[in-house]
C-alpha cells in the first residue's frame, strides 16, 4: 500500500505553498513567449518571429538567435541547436532597441525573419504523416542583460505540406475583464476577477493524421497565463474562458509602471498577448 | 508467493482484529474438520477520508473520491492423506485515488483537469503435494489471476491489464544418503493488453524533461508472453563438513526469443556445531519489460539483462543448543550488470526505416560490498541489527561510470524489544541510510511553446541526498483473559519528527530548489483482540 504514503506526502508538502519563485511574478530576466506571423507554415516561407520578455530592471539587453533542423527533442535530443549540423547561426549579442520612455524591458521585443529549409531538407527522413501534420524548425534565442544574467529559450516553427492549407492561425485576445468590464485601470488593493475576450468558438478544429494516414478531428485547447509585476493572482494559469482572481498590489510600484501580459496558447504553436501597463 | 497454511492445531478456530486511527484488520482462521481448515485476512485504510476532508477547499485540487486501499487473503487447506495435502489460496489487492486539478498543473500546463489511479490484483493459488515414498516427493501449483493498472490524468491515460498463468511442478528425491535433488519446470503466460495515449518521456539520470515536450503516442497493445523454465537444484555432501549444491537452469522468453543455460553453484564447510562457511555464483537473467521490447513503443530488437552473482560468507549459531544468545551471519557480494536497457534519443534503421531506437542495451553495471546481522534473545530483552556497506555503479557509451540511482553506501539497522511487568512491552526501531544519489541540475533552457523548462543535467548522480535517519517507537499492553487476548498499543513512526529529504522539489526554471522530505512524527493508536 504505496499510495496511503503517498497521499500523505501529497498533503504534507505539495499542496503548501513552497518558498520558491513564482512562475507568474515578473521580475527577473524572462523570455516568455514567441509569437509568430503564422504558427504553421510550408517548406520555404519566411517567418517574422516577435519575442515577447520581460526584465523590470535591465538598463540593457542583448540577444543571439539561432536556428537548426529538430534532431528529436521530443524523444530525449537536447533542447539546443548547439552542436547540431545544420545550425544557422542569425545574430550574435544583438543589442535590443530601448522599450519606451518611462517602460520597462516587458513585452514585444524586436522581431526579426527567419527562412524555413526547402522541402526536401525539413521532409527528409520523415514518414507521410509526419510531413500533413508538421515537422518542426527549432529557434534558440539567448537574451543577457547588463547584470550578466542570461536565459535560453527554443522555439519550435512547424513546416507542413505546402498541399495543407488549412494552417493553423494565432489565437485571438483584445480585450482584458476586471469583474466583466474592460480593465482600463489598476485599482490598489481590490480583489476582481479576470477574464479575455476568448469564447469556446475560440479553439480552432484541425485534423491530425495517425500513423496509418487516417484523419483524426482534434480541438484546441487554449491555456491562459496571467504574468503580473506587482500583486498576486489565483492561478497561473486558466484553462479556455476559465476566469482567474488578481488582487490588486495595496501601494502602486515606486519608479516604474505596473505590468499584467496575458499569454494566450493554442496547444500548436500559436500565441496571442494582451499586454496591460498602469 | 508464498503463504502460510492455517495454523489450528491446537485450537478449533482463533480470530484476531485490529483497529486503529490509520486502519482496520482482522484474520479469522478455524478447522472445518479433521482434514481440512480455511484462513480469511483482510485490511482497509480508512486514512483516505482523513485525507479528503483535511484537502477540502484546497485550491490546486479537489479529491472527488475518498482514497481507498484495501487488500484480502483466504486459504482453503486440506489434507487429502497423509501424503497429499491441497492448499488453494486467493489473494487480492485493490488501490484508488481520484482527485481533480483546479487550475493546469503548475510545473507543466499540458497537465490538467481530472486524476485518476487504480491498481488491483488478484491470483487463485492451488498447491497440491504429495509423498510418493520416504525419499521422494512432488508439488504441483499453479497462480491463475489479473493485474490492472489505470492512470488517468486529463485526456492522458494508460490503462494496462494483464491476465497472468503460472505453473510449476517440482519432485524432489533423495537420490542417496549424500545426494539430494530437485528438478522442477515452470511456465509462466501473460496476456496483456495496453491502451495509452501518453507522451514519451526522457528521464535520464532521474531528472525528467517535462511531460509536455514529449512526442505524443497512441497505442493499443497486446501481447502474449510465454517464459519457460527447466531447472535442477542438487546438495551432495562430499564430505562431513563439506557439501556442494550445484544447479543448472534453462530458461526461454517467447518476446526476446531468447533461450539461456545458466549455471549455479554454491558449496557450504561445516567448521563446527555452530559455524559455517558458504560461497555461491550463479549467471541470472530476466526478460526485459514489455514496453521496453515492444515494436510500437520501445526496440523491438531489445534483449534480456544478464547479471553474474557472486558470494562468500559465514552463518555463526552462539546459541549453543539453547532459546538464549546469539546468532550472526556475514556475506560479501559482488554483481556484475551486462545488457542492461536504457533510454536511447539516438536513431536507428528498422525495415527500411530511420526510427527513433527509444531503448538500447548498451547499460552495464556493478555492485558490491558486505552485509552483516545479528540476532540476539535474552530473558529480557530481544531484537537484531543489520549493516550492509555496499557500492553500486552504472556505465554506458555515453556516460562514465556513475553511481547506481539507489546506491546506499551505508544501511544500519537496529530493532530492539523489551517485556515489561504486567504485559507491557517497548520495542523501537532506527535506520540509518545514506542518501540516495542524485543528478544535479545545472541549468535550464525554456520551452516557449509548451511554457515549460528542459532541465540541463550535471553529471548523473553525482550528489546525494541528505543522510536517512528514522526512530520508531511502539507500546504495547496486553490483557490476557482465558484464551483472548486484548492488546492496546501505540506505534509511532519517526517519533523524533525527523525531516528526512525523499526528493528534490525545483522552481520553475530549475535556479532554486528546496528538498521534499518524508513523513512526519506519526503516530497509530489502537487495539488489536485475539479470541
Amino acid at each position: 500500500m504505496k499510495a496511503p504514503r503517498l497521499l500523505l506526502l501529497l498533503l504534507l508538502t505539495g499542496c503548501s505553498k513552497p518558498n520558491l519563485p513564482e512562475f507568474n511574478r515578473l521580475e527577473n530576466i524572462r523570455i516568455l513567449a514567441f509569437q509568430t506571423n503564422t504558427p504553421e507554415v510550408s517548406p520555404g516561407d519566411s517567418v517574422t518571429i516577435k519575442p515577447i520578455i520581460s526584465d523590470i530592471t535591465a538598463t540593457s539587453l542583448s540577444f543571439s538567435a539561432s536556428a537548426c533542423m529538430d534532431l528529436g527533442i521530443s524523444h530525449g535530443a537536447s533542447a539546443t541547436c548547439q552542436g547540431n549540423p545544420s545550425q544557422i547561426v542569425l545574430f550574435t549579442n544583438k543589442a535590443l532597441s530601448l522599450p519606451g520612455v518611462g517602460e520597462s524591458w516587458t513585452g514585444i521585443a524586436d522581431s526579426f525573419n527567419v527562412v524555413v529549409p526547402t522541402a526536401p531538407i525539413i521532409f527528409m527522413n520523415h514518414q507521410p504523416y509526419e510531413i500533413y501534420n508538421g515537422v518542426n524548425y527549432l529557434i534558440e534565442y539567448t537574451m543577457t542583460n547588463n547584470q550578466g544574467s542570461s536565459v535560453t529559450a527554443i522555439k519550435r516553427i512547424l513546416v507542413s505540406d505546402s498541399a495543407k492549407t488549412s494552417k493553423n492561425t494565432n489565437p485571438t485576445t483584445n480585450t482584458i475583464y476586471a469583474d466583466g468590464l474592460p480593465m482600463n485601470s489598476l485599482v490598489l488593493g481590490v480583489k476582481s476577477t479576470l477574464s479575455t475576450d476568448l469564447t469556446v468558438s475560440s479553439s480552432e478544429t484541425y485534423i491530425l493524421k495517425n500513423s496509418n494516414l487516417e484523419s483524426l478531428s482534434q480541438t484546441e485547447k487554449l491555456t491562459t497565463t496571467w504574468f503580473v509585476s506587482d500583486g498576486e493572482t489565483k492561478y497561473y494559469r486558466s484553462s479556455g474562458v476559465d476566469t482567474n482572481v488578481f488582487t490588486a498590489p495595496g501601494t502602486s510600484p515606486v519608479g516604474r509602471s505596473f505590468y499584467l501580459l496575458v499569454v494566450t496558447r493554442d496547444d500548436r504553436g500559436g500565441v496571442s498577448l494582451i499586454k496591460k501597463k498602469f | 508467493m508464498k503463504s502460510r497454511k492455517p495454523d489450528v492445531k491446537e485450537r478449533d478456530s482463533k480470530a484476531l482484529f485490529y483497529v486503529d486511527n490509520l486502519s482496520a484488520g482482522g484474520l479469522i482462521e478455524s478447522k472445518i474438520d479433521d482434514k481440512s481448515s480455511f484462513l480469511v485476512s483482510g485490511r482497509y485504510s480508512y486514512i483516505g477520508f482523513f485525507l479528503k476532508n483535511a484537502l477540502k477547499g484546497n485550491e490546486a485540487l479537489d479529491l472527488t473520491v475518498a482514497p481507498e486501499f484495501q487488500d484480502l487473503t483466504a486459504i482453503y487447506n486440506r489434507e487429502i492423506s497423509e501424503s497429499e495435502n491441497l492448499k488453494v489460496s486467493l489473494l487480492g489487492s485493490r488501490d484508488r485515488l481520484a482527485f481533480v486539478f483546479q487550475e493546469p498543473l503548475r510545473g507543466d500546463p499540458s497537465i490538467r483537469g481530472n486524476f485518476t489511479n487504480t491498481t488491483q490484483f488478484y491470483r487463485i493459488i492451488p498447491a497440491y503435494s504429495k509423498k510418493l515414498d520416504a525419499t521422494s516427493s512432488y508439488r504441483l501449483s499453479s497462480g491463475i489471476g489479473q493485474d490492472e493498472l489505470g492512470v488517468e490524468v486529463g485526456d492522458q491515460y494508460l490503462k494496462l491489464k494483464s491476465q497472468v498463468v503460472t505453473l510449476r511442478a517440482e519432485l524432489d528425491k533423495k537420490l542417496s544418503s549424500d545426494w539430494q535433488s530437485q528438478i522442477g519446470i515452470d511456465h509462466q503466460y501473460a496476456r496483456t493488453q495496453v491502451d495509452l495515449n501518453l507522451p514519451n518521456t526522457s528521464g535520464e539520470g532521474g531528472v525528467t524533461n517535462p511531460i509536455s515536450t514529449g512526442a505524443q503516442r497512441q497505442a493499443h497493445i497486446q501481447s502474449e508472453q510465454n517464459n519457460f523454465g527447466f531447472y535442477s537444484r542438487n546438495d551432495l555432501l562430499l564430505s562431513e563438513k563439506l557439501s556442494l549444491q550445484p544447479g543448472l537452469r534453462f530458461d526461454h522468453f517467447s518476446q526476446t526469443k531468447e533461450s539461456f543455460l545458466l549455471p549455479r553453484l554454491a558449496a557450504k564447510y561445516v567448521i563446527d556445531d555452530s559455524l559455517f562457511l558458504k560461497a555461491g555464483s550463479g549467471i541470472y537473467t530476466q526478460p526485459p519489460q514489455p514496453q521496453e521490447a515492444n515494436a510500437d513503443y520501445g526496440n523491438p530488437d531489445i534483449r534480456s539483462p544478464q547479471s553474474i552473482h557472486l558470494t562468500v560468507g559465514f552463518e555463526m549459531d552462539a546459541r549453543a543448543g539453547s532459546k538464549e544468545g546469539s546468532t550472526y551471519s556475514f556475506n560479501l557480494f559482488d554483481r556484475q550488470y551486462d545488457k542492461l536497457v536504457i533510454n536511447s534519443s539516438g536513431q536507428t534503421t528498422r525495415n527500411g526505416q530511420t526510427v527513433f531506437e527509444i531503448y538500447n542495451n548498451n547499460g552495464r553495471g556493478h555492485s558490491y560490498g558486505a552485509e552483516l546481522q545479528w540476532k540476539f534473545t535474552e530473558i529480557d530483552y530481544s531484537g537484531f541489527i543489520s549493516y550492509t556497506w555496499s557500492k553500486s555503479t552504472r556505465w554506458n557509451p555515453n556516460q562514465p561510470e556513475y553511481n547506481f540511482q539507489y546506491d546506499q553506501t551505508h544501511n544500519f539497522n537496529i530493532v530492539v524489544a523489551k517485556p515489561l511487568a504486567n504485559e507491557w512491552k517497548i520495542s523501537g526501531r532506527f535506520r540509518y541510510v545514506t542518501g540516495n544519489p542524485y543528478t544535479p541540475v545545472v541549468g535550464s533552457t525554456y520551452d516557449a511553446d509548451n511554457e515549460v523548462y528542459f532541465p540541463q543535467r550535471g553529471a548523473l548522480y553525482s550528489e546525494r541526498l541528505k543522510d536517512f535517519f528514522q526512530a520508531d517507537l511502539r507500546i504495547d499492553k496486553k490483557l490476557i483473559e482465558d484464551k483472548d487476548i486484548w492488546t492496546f498499543y501505540l506505534d509511532i513512526q519517526n517519533i523524533l519528527n525527523t525531516k528526512n529529504p525523499e526528493s528534490i522539489q525545483y522552481s520553475y526554471d530549475y535556479s532554486q530548489k528546496n528538498n521534499v522530505s518524508g513523513l512526519p512524527l506519526l503516530p497509530a493508536l489502537g487495539v488489536k483482540g485475539e479470541f
